[in-house]
């Protein structure tokens, strides 16, 4: 089971390089609000973005149709997945068809989702991430803690010390430029090398078959362009209708991710070059799954961008890992519960729900009002632990009655006003820990209104 | 105008005089306040930890304490966001249910208060209201919309009120969350206040009285010279 | 079963309520489109170079002494100057110190320069330059990605390049150069 708050008591103990991380996030975050607060209509484009995507849920079956016919009709081969297992075969496949060993890999949530890479490990292919984070993090051994910028829990220190393990790199040279042009070096090298590319999707479009692809290294572009095979694997959910659709979610996706304007590379794959393969594979993997629950279809609409992750106040303060899924953060916490609830069940609980997420959300995800909804399907399940069900359930028959509530009310205060301090703020409460209870007053208001307004107002 | 009063749980438990002062500043504002004596809690401690079904026998009592007034106002913007949000259509009471700032500014058309508060004042615009009901234009979205709160605040004579690095951040209290994400709700907290007396803040103040106890706990077990106060003990001091 | 039937009959078998497309009304608001565009592209740590006309550049390369003749383009004026054509570099591992590319449309909110396959070559030329310079007239500038979608077309591949390949990815520290060019120029024509 995630063990949600363990994990980030053990992040904020390094309470140092907590306040980095927290720090250092938000300055995305002040980034993003810069660039959405220069762009009067940003509010309309939200609008038009989220009634874009529920849409196209609405018309799912019919988007994947016209976008399979047209990119067939484009040369491209498309393939139809409905679990990890199938995507991931299908992609062993298609290099064991092309005599792929060698396989450069740009960032895909998707295949971190399918765990496409030992898969294909234990089958013979050497798979290389070329996204600079995802390269780092693959290194390490370890899964992105972030889904724009994998990295973003390390501190330069850590990545020197990487590579000079691993790229053999000079040891205590911590400069960032340094060991990003080394980390080009080596890149590069595998580029060329390289007989597959494989990359995520940002956008595929119903009307055209094209994928839309967005970097800010290049990387997509430099593996599909010098693979012998290209392989677009992509959740069913990332289509759009239009072509003309695109001018609003460009306009958004980098903005709300990492403040740019747009981002670098914004790639569109129509059609494959002569005599080099494309491939196209659309995966369910719990997807349809997940339309089929109203109150949560709505978390099919996101487009990555992150945004969710750096505005959010307990994501910043605990680290990606923390949350012991795919993705992390608000996202992940309305989209993994699906995925095993039980396993899953304390993420919807790491949160506030002080709405912050659903504000900068490019697609109008109404992510604290799912969180809320899951939190009630949990305690439905009897997945709650009984330290919580237990006190709230005898809350619940205290508040139901004006009489009941009083004299409990009564009783709490007059021993709060009794008992020793160190009692009241004993340790051992989780409140008590590093908090002071509030002085319990003789009267409550309703006492002193009984005294003060003997007749009513 | 009748208006029913509703005092939260934990206000009418732990902090009657921010009962006092809400009773008194609307008395003065002229409505006519009417304390409904069988009123218990709106019921969010459960729902937000997952209990909605647990918490309907308590929405039918507010339901039924409520009847039968056309306003009803709280000096908390997250119950009256439970009630108004979260409620059931039909558990819902038939009148409107109010934040208190909300309802000075919006239904009474008041901006200006007479009280005096000399102090150097730190606004924790709590999130169920600033995000939940609207009564002013968080930092996410992009729209110019007055805020009430600060309209209120900012009227009050000899009150400074401070600007804030993240000004509208969670302070992590979070109902049950401060218990079962202890470690993290104590950090927020801890860097909201920090961010209060960096911009030299003498008090805290606020529409929830539950993220300001919350701090408040973290405060004194500090020692920081740093006090809260509920928006309304302000806007009614010395009136 | 077929994952394709298996995949559309569950998406089918949820109740769903008609959701229509929504009416998009987008109007153009940037009033000097150049004097936006050249904002952007410089910040996005780029150059900017701005000449009245073609021959103006051209005249001005060769005052300059540029290296034109180590230089790879798919732009006539500039092969006759001795640059080579980029559809003829085969070896992905020969260094390009420099490509010029035309671009076809640039976007005024943004910097961003539109570059179809045509434009390349072939598609590695972009990623492989260490220097990439993007030639862009005046008059193919628009204000924002919705106008620019309304006249680009998807071709067989085309992409926007709004910089020089980049990353944060190390502490959030800048750094221009990533995997793709160094070096990001842009040349407005007009």
């Amino acid at each position: 089971m995630s063990q949600h708050p363990e994990a980030a008591a053990r992040f904020i103990a390094d309470n140092e390089r907590m306040a980095w991380h927290d720090r250092s996030i938000w300055n995305a975050r002040k980034k993003r609000d810069l660039a959405s607060h220069s762009i009067e209509e940003w509010e309309q484009l939200r609008s038009w973005a989220s009634d874009i995507k529920e849409h196209t849920l609405a018309h799912l079956d019919h988007y994947l149709e016209v976008f399979e016919k047209q990119a067939t009709a484009n040369g491209v081969k498309v393939h139809w997945a409905a679990t990890a297992e199938e995507h991931n075969r299908i992609v062993l496949g298609i290099l064991r068809e092309n005599e792929a060993r060698h396989m450069v890999k740009s960032k895909s949530m998707l295949t971190e989702e399918c765990h496409l890479n030992p898969f294909l490990e234990a089958n013979g292919i050497e798979v290389i991430d070329t996204d600079l984070g995802e390269r780092i993090v693959q290194l390490r051994e370890e899964i992105p803690s972030h889904i724009v910028t994998p990295a973003i829990h390390l501190k330069k220190e850590d990545v020197s010390k990487l590579f000079e393990e691993k790229l053999h790199t000079e040891p205590g040279n911590a400069d960032p430029t340094y060991l990003t042009r080394e980390a080009r070096k080596h890149l590069r090298a595998h580029f060329l090398a390289c007989d597959a590319a494989l990359t995520g999707v940002n956008f595929a479009v119903a009307e055209t078959g094209t994928v839309v692809v967005v970097t800010n290294e290049g990387n997509s572009d430099l593996g599909v362009h010098l693979g012998k095979v290209q392989i677009h694997s992509m959740g069913i959910e990332k289509l759009i209708p239009k072509w003309q659709d695109l001018g609003i979610f460009t306009r958004l996706l980098a903005r709300s991710a990492t403040g740019q304007p747009i981002s670098i590379y914004t790639s569109h794959y129509t059609k494959p070059r002569p005599d080099v393969p494309m491939h196209i594979i659309l995966v369910d993997n719990g997807r349809t799954e997940q339309l089929s629950r109203e109150h949560f279809r709505k978390s099919l609409a996101c487009i990555r961008c992150g945004a969710c992750m750096n505005t959010c106040p307990i994501y910043r303060r605990s680290g990606g890992h923390s949350y012991g899924s795919t993705i992390p953060g608000p996202i992940g916490s309305i989209l993994t519960p699906g995925k095993d609830l039980k396993k899953y069940s304390p993420l919807p609980f790491a949160s506030t729900l002080c709405g912050s997420c659903s504000d900068v959300c490019p697609v109008k995800i109404d992510i604290h009002d799912q969180l809320y909804r899951w939190r009630q399907i949990i305690a439905e399940e009897h997945l709650l632990p009984k330290y919580k069900t237990i006190p709230l359930g005898l809350a619940g028959r205290i508040f139901a009655r004006g009489k009941r509530y009083d004299q409990a009310g009564r009783i709490a205060r007059w021993w709060l006003r009794r008992l020793p301090a160190w009692m009241v703020n004993s340790r051992l409460n989780a409140w008590s820990k590093h908090r002071d209870l509030p002085n319990a007053p003789r009267n409550s208001f309703k006492e002193w209104y009984e005294q003060n307004r003997p007749h009513g107002s | 105008m009748k208006v029913g009063l509703f005092i939260p749980c934990y206000i009418d438990q732990f902090y009657p005089q921010v009962g006092v002062a809400t009773l008194e500043l609307l008395e003065h504002l002229g409505c006519e306040v009417v304390y409904p004596p069988g009123q218990t809690c709106c019921g969010q401690p459960l729902a937000n930890t997952g209990m909605e079904k647990a918490a309907q026998p308590t929405y039918d009592h507010f339901q039924e304490v409520f009847s039968g007034f056309d306003h009803i106002v709280a000096p908390s913007g997250s119950c009256v966001y439970h009630v108004v949000h979260h409620y059931p259509v039909e558990s819902r009471p038939q009148g409107k249910v109010w934040e208190l700032c909300d309802f000075i500014v919006n239904h009474l058309g008041v901006t200006q208060i007479a009280a005096s508060f000399p102090h150097k004042v730190g606004l924790h615009p709590s999130c169920h209201g600033l995000r939940g009901l609207r009564l002013g234009p968080d930092s996410e979205r992009v729209e110019d919309r007055p805020d009430v709160v600060r309209t209120l605040l900012a009227s009050v004579s000899g009150i400074e009120l401070v600007d804030l690095d993240r000004r509208d951040e969670c302070c992590g209290f979070g109902g049950t969350f401060a218990i079962t994400e202890e470690a993290v709700s104590v950090q927020m907290g801890l860097d909201k206040i920090s961010d209060h007396q960096r911009h030299g803040a003498e008090i805290i103040t606020g529409t929830d009285v539950s993220c300001l106890m919350h701090l408040e706990g973290l405060i004194r077990r500090q020692g920081l010279p740093l006090q809260t106060r509920h928006i309304a003990e302000i806007l009614n001091a010395r009136l | 079963m077929d994952p394709k039937k298996q995949i559309l009959d569950r998406i089918r078998s949820i109740r769903q309520a008609p959701k229509p497309y929504p009416p998009q009304a987008i109007e153009s608001q940037e009033k000097d489109l150049a004097e936006a565009f050249t904002g952007m592209v410089k910040l996005s740590g780029s150059t900017l170079l701005r000449f009245e006309d073609q021959q103006t550049m051209i005249d001005e390369f060769v005052k300059a002494g540029h290296p034109v003749n180590e230089w790879v383009s798919t732009w006539d004026p500039l092969i006759r100057m001795g640059a080579s054509e980029a559809g003829k570099i085969t070896d992905a591992r020969i260094v390009i110190s420099c490509a010029v590319l035309p671009g076809k449309f640039g976007v005024a909110e943004n910097g961003a320069v539109w570059v179809p396959e045509e434009a390349m070559g072939q598609r590695t030329i972009p990623f492989l330059a260490e220097h990439l310079i993007l030639i862009v007239h005046a008059k193919d500038l628009v204000a924002t990605m919705h106008q620019v979608y309304a006249v680009n077309q998807p071709g067989s591949y085309g992409l926007f390049i709004a910089g020089p390949s980049k990353t944060a990815d190390i502490e959030q520290h800048l750094v221009l150069g990533a995997q793709g060019p160094l070096a990001h120029t842009v040349i407005l024509l007009g």
